[in-house]
């Protein structure tokens, strides 16, 4: 077993290690800094508490409580597709399962390798939030001991829980049918959370916040979960800590941490049982269904009408999103939150200039985003296929001003409806609605121009996951540019209505975004005619 | 058809093709050369994918440097590699070709027709490629390679993972093309199937082009012992004495 763990801990290191450039190699260094941050807020939060009138260890408990309770709901419906993954779908398992070692060893090591890819989840939200408890209340050394095995039961229980019910939803229905509906279930419920933690506004429980309201406060301080909790690892780990910390008010006892203790190897044996059950049945075997072919009927029925290029490139690219759940879901996932920004965006000021301005700069950010993200992923997405596009007679600009525009049409589909949505909310105006619509195009135009970048100089173009696309640096690296390009265009605009120059000012906008277009396409069809396509 | 002059491609200190001189015209001329030898490289500048450091060629008297579109007007390309788009079904995959190829869409549906049934892919053609076998996958690059009636058809290994029956279809497509003029350039290692059926055979080693004629011609430019294709290639390539070392292996 602990071979089977090595080589997986090498192909991870050999993954790290062999990274040519300095800003991949210090990506996984700058992504310890958003642990830090949120125990900074954390602590930050817990401290302005103190000043309220309210049982404020009451409140630190509840708001533990709710937030690992988000934590496991999170956990386990995005562990139930990587557990599809790793336990039936996973190209290593051909080879591992004909080799002299009992199978049971193999899913313990697909069970610690789910959990490895929900640890980053745990590290990011849970560990900063409970080093910000200990920290706050000042506890002992026994508090953090606990805390690893604490962790790491949780974050085990939480992906044997997802490894079962993925195990039962391949014993029921075709593995990728399983693994689009769990994908399906897994953005259905991060929309709701979304929309939830949107709608709850977080700066109403901030007393420094202006949006502050006490009598939030309190019913965060009166709330009780529902009975069924008490079931939950989120709820024991709650209970457990409880133990160490200094807090008055309900009875403590060592139970849940016994709980936590058998559960553990429980649930593991049973997840490692049922999927091992599922392999012996050859249940994973199935597959989708072929369609009665009716070739000649097709034909028949094909249009004869000539589409253009970019209307091949595009119904070629939805065609391929609609049969990739995980595609599917991160074209529509964002230009959703947009919109149900626009639902729930506080009234928009009816002001003049950058008053009037400043509600949609979120909005703008939000969608910029949308098209930062589609334009990162549609020229890798492409794969190596994009070989027959290259050597067939079409120009490469051509093509890459068509994935420009692909990346921005997603976009602005979300904007525009968000739009609408407020047109019709806050009363905006025609000329308003037409003034903003068109600056939020500029910027999505922009995005999507450094989205093509990002992609084609760090998308993986022999991917084999959608979220490996593009690497992490590139992620951070488009955040960054995404992030200065929107903050020079704001000051811009910003500056040119202080100074009374506005229209000089979003001219000064139109022609840096306009620049950053042409010279952006530009050096992506420059890289993409010197890759070297390994075919 | 396809002519080369100088052809030169280095990748930082190696040089993967070495002035390569090459004039083909409409036949069907076999690359052949060990593995690394400089021929996917060959055929990847030949199709416009990669840029030579140096040298120049014409594809049916059009520069490729110069007019890449114009070139690849004239190609039909499949790659040793299928890699195709995995969430299209073949019909799909295929007219998606006849559109960046711009083949007007009912001659499209005709030629698919023909070459679905001759290389049996009817019955896996509303099938994700995703669910296709190696072969199968082949078959649809082939078909898509021959979507837009190419005056030149560049094959990389195209007979790896044909079945054998889709294999002598192939080989008979191949010379039924070479019959109504089109130029084949194909690089194999299978060494019987160029003996069989080739007009020309050109030999890469190291990226230099070491002999180019017809069987007859590289038997006679061989030592008197190399009387097969596999004889002359050891010979030329210098690696015939790997038989007496593989001897030696089997022996220990």
């Amino acid at each position: 077993m602990w071979a089977c763990i090595k080589i997986r801990l090498r192909c991870a290191w050999n993954t790290l290690s062999q990274q040519k450039s300095r800003l991949r190699r210090i990506t996984p260094i700058l992504a310890l800094l958003l642990p830090v941050i949120l125990l900074r807020q954390n602590l930050l939060l817990f401290a302005s508490w103190r000043a309220l009138p309210v049982d404020v260890d009451l409140l630190i408990l509840n708001f533990l409580h709710l937030s690992f309770l988000a934590l496991f709901i999170v956990l386990f419906c995005s562990s139930v597709s990587v557990a599809i993954h790793t336990h039936f779908m996973s190209k290593d398992l051909p080879l591992l399962m004909s080799q002299p070692i009992p199978p049971w060893q193999i899913m313990t090591v697909k069970q610690l390798e789910t959990a490895f890819a929900g640890a980053l989840l745990y590290l990011y939200f849970g560990i900063p939030l409970l080093l910000a408890v200990g920290i706050h209340y000042q506890v002992g050394i026994g508090y953090y001991v606990i805390l690893l095995p604490v962790s790491a039961a949780f974050l085990l229980l939480s992906i044997q829980l997802a490894i079962l019910f993925a195990s039962l939803l391949i014993s029921l229905v075709p593995q990728k049918q399983a693994r689009r509906w769990s994908m399906a279930i897994f953005a259905l419920v991060m929309l709701v959370m979304w929309g939830g933690f949107y709608g709850i506004q977080m700066s109403r429980y901030d007393p420094g916040s202006a949006s502050f309201q006490l009598q939030r406060v309190q019913r965060l301080v009166d709330f009780r979960p529902p009975a069924l909790t008490v079931y939950l690892p989120a709820t024991w780990v709650k209970d457990v800590l409880h133990l160490f910390l200094p807090l008055s008010g309900e009875a403590k006892s060592i139970w849940p941490a016994f709980q936590l203790a058998v559960a553990v190897p429980i649930v593991g044996g049973a997840a490692v049982a049922a999927s091992l059950l599922v392999w012996r049945n050859d249940r994973r075997g199935l597959s989708v269904q072929k369609g009665a072919t009716g070739f000649y009927e097709r034909i028949h029925k094909t249009s004869h009408r000539q589409v253009s290029i970019t209307r091949a490139l595009f119904s070629k690219d939805l065609k391929m999103f609609r049969r990739d759940l995980r595609l599917f879901m991160q074209i529509v996932f964002y230009p959703a939150i947009v919109v149900i920004y626009a639902m729930m965006m506080p009234p928009v000021s009816s002001g003049s200039g950058f008053e009037m301005l400043s509600p949609f700069i979120v909005l703008s950010f939000l969608g910029g985003l949308v098209a930062l993200n589609t334009g990162s992923l549609l020229l890798p997405l492409e794969g190596i296929s994009i070989i027959y596009i290259k050597s067939s007679a079409l120009s490469v600009r051509r093509v890459v001003w068509s994935k420009l525009f692909e990346a921005s049409a997603f976009a602005a589909l979300g904007l525009m409806t968000a739009l609408l949505i407020l047109v019709i909310k806050e009363r905006i105006t025609g000329a308003q609605a037409l003034f903003v619509s068109f600056l939020l195009l500029t910027v999505v135009l922009s995005a999507s121009t450094i989205g093509l970048l990002i992609g084609v100089f760090f998308g993986e173009f022999k991917w084999e996951r959608v979220n490996r696309i593009v690497s992490l640096s590139g992620h951070f690296l488009s955040l960054f540019c995404y992030s200065f390009y929107l903050g020079l265009s704001a000051l811009i605009v910003a500056g040119g209505i202080y100074i009374e120059m506005s229209a000089a000012a979003i001219l000064f906008f139109l022609a840096l975004s306009g620049l950053l277009v042409f010279l952006g396409t530009q050096k992506v069809v420059e890289r993409l005619d010197s890759i070297d396509w390994k075919v | 058809m396809i002519y080369t002059k100088q052809l030169t491609k280095v990748f930082g200190e190696t040089v993967a093709v070495d002035q390569l001189h090459l004039d083909v015209e409409k036949e069907l001329f076999i690359f052949l050369g060990p593995n690394g030898a400089g021929k996917t490289t060959t055929i990847k500048m030949l199709t416009g994918l990669l840029r030579p450091t140096q040298g120049s060629i014409r594809i049916g008297g059009i520069d490729m440097l110069k007019d890449p579109l114009g070139a690849k007007r004239l190609i039909g390309y499949v790659p040793e590699q299928p890699h195709l788009y995995e969430k299209l079904t073949a019909v799909e995959f295929i007219l998606f070709l006849a559109d960046i190829h711009r083949v007007p869409r009912r001659e499209a549906l005709r030629r698919m027709q023909r070459y679905f049934e001759l290389f049996d892919l009817i019955d896996t053609s509303a099938a994700l490629i995703e669910e296709l076998s190696h072969g199968t996958k082949q078959k649809v690059a082939l078909a898509g390679a021959l979507i837009a009636d190419p005056q030149v058809l560049v094959l990389d290994e195209p007979t790896v993972g044909l079945d054998p029956k889709s294999a002598h279809r192939l080989k008979d497509l191949l010379r039924h093309l070479v019959g109504r003029g089109r130029t084949i350039f194909m690089s194999t290692h299978i060494l019987e199937l160029a003996e069989r059926m080739c007009d020309r055979i050109g030999i890469i080693h190291k990226g230099r082009l070491l002999a180019v004629n017809t069987l007859d011609g590289l038997r006679n430019q061989a030592a008197s012992s190399a009387h097969t294709l596999e004889d002359i290639f050891l010979q030329l390539t210098g690696e015939e004495n790997t038989s007496a070392f593989h001897t030696g292996f089997l022996e220990e």
